[in-house]
């Protein structure tokens, strides 16, 4: 079982169509996947049919019910997606109030990792789609994945976000007293911009080998597919967002790419 | 008096909340520097002895801990011979250096290191020292030499004072031992 945890504090670096590209190119190749949507902003949620201010159970079960019953928490908030081999734990919006409720409460911070491992090995593939904040979901999200993948929008303004989430990935390994391998990817590239150009060469140059050597372009298509709810891939393989996005998944995917091999923060 | 309760530092704040969400009971928290990510290097420094370039800017002569460089060039004179416009944007700033692997601001370390009066007279560099992760380079009139700097041997600075950049010195070695990450704060 593998579990990618897609996180930026920044916000529009393309987190979520980073969640669904990938999962239903691993649906399509047949392996069951699982997707998590940790953003209270319910993004995903929305993206695979379901309203996140009227769905009765999401994260937010998990969170209100997993110690007394983990079976009927799991249950009831995992739920089928249109598509085969994909699955979803929805967000909700009552899970922006999680901080508030929890507050500091000891180890509060690893809900999540445990709900994941009552799964066992049912999903060989689980993604998590990470809020843009620092808080007890994000915490929960890095403290369970074994892999972190940090889109960034080729812009300047974004790569003053990537230090930020870089911080504060060091400091929640400081605190778990282990590192998380990271690989950064560039997305939105526009090569006809000089700026879209300087920016990733200044990714590479200050992040080398943390940064993966290809891009995801700018497509228009992605928000064209987002309004109809169907992954590019499955829309249009051929699109250029959905072949940039395969290729990731073979980078991911391919043994000599083995992200524990990747900088540690 | 004031009514409000003093808060933590950002990165206490942050470490304390993250060892809550992270262990179950205070009992299972490991035992950890209680310090910042950017300042654990400075203080390993602090707990054992060090490797440590010592180079010469116009009589002052400055250590780096060898981990912080990453490479020594001769002055690129040539390169740098039509300066960009950065240099007319900062006077701190002697151009750019970019030769594949480096694309490298070249910093006058007089112009840091030294009091005004004395920059005027310096003299004209001879290497550059490529620091940190490559983005900044100093300039350097001499290399002088690889020592090891005993942690107990230095008098380290409690406060950052005006010059943030100065961790400590060494009465028996005769330096200044430069903190890269202050200097950087500095440089951006």
């Amino acid at each position: 079982m593998t579990i990618w945890a897609v996180a930026n504090q920044k916000g529009g670096v393309g987190k979520t169509t980073t969640v669904v590209s990938l999962a239903s190119l691993l649906a399509s190749k047949g392996q069951a996947t699982l997707i998590l949507d940790m953003d209270p902003h319910g993004s995903l949620t929305t993206y695979f049919g379901h309203d996140p201010d009227t769905i009765k159970s999401s994260i937010y079960t998990i969170f209100q019910k997993f110690e007394q019953s983990p079976n009927s928490a799991i249950f009831n908030t995992l739920k089928k997606t249109h598509y085969n081999n994909l699955y979803i734990m929805p967000a909700s919006s009552a899970m922006a109030t999680l901080d508030r409720q929890l507050g500091a409460q000891g180890g509060k911070g690893l809900i999540i990792k445990k709900t994941l491992k009552h799964l066992g090995d049912r999903f060989p593939n689980i993604i998590i789609d990470c809020p843009p904040m620092l808080g007890i979901l994000m915490i929960n999200a890095l403290a369970a994945c074994d892999q972190l993948l940090i889109p960034v929008q080729t812009e300047f303004l974004a790569l003053k976000g990537l230090e930020h989430m870089l911080h504060t990935l060091g400091m929640v390994n400081h605190s778990r007293q282990q590192s998380l391998p990271y690989l950064i990817i560039p997305t939105m590239f526009d090569r006809h911009t000089e700026s879209g150009l300087q920016s990733l060469q200044m990714l590479h140059d200050k992040y080398k080998e943390g940064v993966w050597d290809d891009v995801i372009p700018v497509d228009h298509q992605f928000r064209d597919v987002s309004k109809l709810g169907v992954p590019l891939p499955v829309h249009n393989k051929n699109a250029p967002g959905a072949i940039a996005y395969s290729g990731l998944l073979d980078y991911l995917q391919h043994p000599i790419n083995d992200l524990s091999k990747l900088p540690h923060v | 008096m004031s009514k409000f309760k003093e808060i933590s530092s950002h990165d206490d704040a942050l470490s304390i909340y993250l060892d809550d969400m992270l262990y179950e009971s205070s009992a299972d928290i490991p035992k950890k520097p209680s310090i910042s990510v950017e300042e654990s290097v400075i203080e390993n420094w602090k707990a054992s002895p060090f490797q440590a370039l010592l180079f010469d800017v116009n009589g002052l002569q400055l250590a780096l801990h060898c981990q912080d460089v990453k490479a020594i060039l001769p002055w690129p004179e040539a390169e740098l011979a039509q300066r960009n416009e950065a240099q007319k944007l900062d006077e701190a700033v002697l151009g750019i250096y970019q030769q594949a692997p480096y694309q490298t601001t070249i910093i006058d370390a007089p112009y840091i290191f030294l009091p005004a009066e004395l920059r005027h007279n310096a003299d004209n560099a001879s290497f550059i020292i490529i620091i940190g992760d490559g983005q900044w380079a100093l300039s350097c009139h001499k290399i002088n030499a690889i020592i090891t700097l005993s942690p107990e041997d230095i008098k380290w600075r409690k406060n950052a004072g005006t010059r943030p950049w100065l961790s400590g010195t060494s009465v028996e070695k005769g330096c200044s031992i430069v903190n890269i990450d202050e200097l950087v704060k500095l440089l951006i």
